[in-house]
């Protein structure tokens, strides 16, 4: 697009500015321009949601991913949502950390987690591992 | 003379509720309002409000109760930021002027094709916030499902680019990203941008805050640094690190945009067609012509640092207004256009309308590639 690298050489070009940090660099150079970088907030509450039996990481339901995060107080909290920790095709066994639950009133936080207990089916598993 | 309340009936007094409407001005009225009586207007009425040379049309809730006296009007929360008015002020109210280009939206859903300038004046009437939540709605509607051809969507797409603020970068080219979204946590901007901007490319980019999802791109920016800058602010940033990723609702792009999409997502109705505009809206904004030095320093002379100019301004670009042309069209004049126009052919090189004017000039004159960064 901007015409300055031959076709066919963008991606190895851009793979070397990320892997050389100078990428890094720039962002965090963008943000001091912008007024300064700062450590994202931590939400009060927490919840880690464990897996209840073991398989592979087959698929997410996005819109109900999605609907938890809002449940939990996204985005007037900034600091509310879900962070995973297994994406797909991780292998999980029953007890391993599949997602945590950040929200910043007890309220909500129970509020998301009772959502995703009536739809399990948000993180489908293949097989019993 | 100062006027009272009760010399001219159609003058009330502002009382503040703190209702909260989101985009629509919505104004609040007891049923039993001499006001509302005389002039025959009743829940759901248009009613065109005016302050201090400021006036805004506001749709009608009527209030039973004890809540406001006769005498007394309310507005949402939006309806005071735009008349700019404070609590226990008088305030005029009317019978809005009739909205002509709700006709075109007619039109459009009868299937006719519809004008540059019928497009142009729903797009305007949209801006000046004449349509309802209602009204809006049927544009949007009547604009989705591929009922627009490729004329009508650049005309959409130039109307609503017009209407808005525009940035001029002294060089070229301006590249720029988007994404039609869709997956929660997907942020691509800003791993791409510092990657663009770390080869030497400049990539002012704006993003917007969620609506319906859980975080837009600039709700996520927002935790690790701040994105409510405004356009000279942008520009600092844009010039010292050749990009930002800042919230675009912050800098008003694409006002018509703004208002659309109040009404587009309630209605999870996103047409290509609005999409096409919507998104071009905002990109042409950022301006992708080149300058040569010699016409920014003439621009930077005569528009002050910035360089950058609303369309309702009385001063143009000089594109626009070829110089010492008083008369020249108010239509945005590419630099062939401008040439043929004064009489003088286009110029191979030429990068920028005052170029045509001079030979000297144009040898200053430097190409958008010899500008890039040496990597």
């Amino acid at each position: 697009m901007g015409g300055t690298t031959p076709i066919r050489t963008g991606k190895a070009l851009a793979e070397r500015l990320l892997e050389s940090g100078a990428a890094l660099e720039k962002f965090e150079a963008i943000c001091q321009a912008q007024g300064g970088m700062r450590e994202p907030a931590r939400a009060r509450h927490i919840h880690v949601v464990d897996a209840t039996r073991a398989g592979v990481v087959a698929a997410f339901d996005n819109r109900r991913l999605a609907r938890i995060a809002k449940l939990a107080g996204a985005p007037r909290a900034p600091a509310a949502g879900l962070e995973l920790h297994a994406p797909l095709g991780t292998k999980l066994s029953p007890g391993d950390p599949v997602l945590t639950i950040h929200a910043e009133t007890p309220g909500e936080l129970d509020y998301a987690r009772a959502y995703l207990r009536a739809n399990p089916q948000i993180i489908s598993l293949d097989g019993s591992g | 003379m100062p006027r009272h309340a009760h010399q001219d009936p159609n003058i009330l007094r502002l009382n503040r509720l703190g209702i909260d409407t989101y985009r629509e001005p919505v104004i609040y009225m007891t049923a039993d309002c001499p006001v509302c009586r005389s002039e025959g207007w009743t829940a759901e009425a248009r009613i065109q409000l005016s302050y201090n040379g400021r006036s805004i049309i506001a749709t009608l809730n009527v209030v039973t109760g004890s809540l406001l006296t006769p005498e007394e009007v309310d507005l949402s929360e939006i309806g005071w930021q735009m008349l700019g008015a404070r609590d226990g002020d008088l305030v005029s109210l009317e019978h809005p002027p009739p909205l002509e280009s709700l006709s075109h939206i007619r039109a459009k859903v009868f299937g006719h094709r519809l004008s540059d300038s019928a497009i142009k004046s729903v797009v305007s009437d949209i801006v000046d916030g004449r349509y309802s939540a209602i009204e809006l709605a049927a544009f949007v509607t009547a604009f989705a499902g591929g009922r627009l051809d490729l004329d009508e969507l650049v005309a959409l797409t130039r109307a609503m680019t017009s209407t808005g603020e525009r940035l001029y970068w002294g060089h070229a080219p301006i590249v720029d990203k988007h994404c039609v979204g869709g997956l929660p946590g997907n942020r691509t901007t800003m791993i791409i941008v510092p990657i663009v901007a770390a080869y030497g490319l400049t990539m002012p980019k704006t993003s917007s805050r969620a609506i319906t999802s859980p975080a837009g791109t600039a709700d996520t920016m927002e935790t690790v640094a701040p994105v409510t800058l405004d356009v000279s602010a942008i520009r600092r940033v844009v010039e010292r690190e050749g990009a930002c990723i800042v919230w675009g609702g912050a800098v008003q792009l694409s006002p018509a945009d703004d208002v659309i999409i109040s009404v587009e997502r309630p209605l999870d109705l996103d047409s290509h067609e609005q999409m096409v505009a919507s998104i071009l809206s905002k990109k042409l904004a950022p301006d992708r012509r080149t300058w040569c030095s010699t016409c920014r320093s003439v621009r930077r002379r005569r528009y002050g640092p910035s360089r950058q100019r609303t369309r309702s301004s009385a001063c143009f670009a000089p594109w626009e207004r070829p110089l010492g042309c008083k008369s020249a069209s108010r239509e945005p004049m590419a630099a062939n256009r401008w040439a043929a126009a004064s009489g003088r052919r286009s110029k191979r090189g030429t990068c920028c309308p005052f170029c045509a004017e001079s030979r000297r000039r144009q040898q200053i004159c430097a190409t958008a590639r010899s500008r890039l960064p040496a990597k």
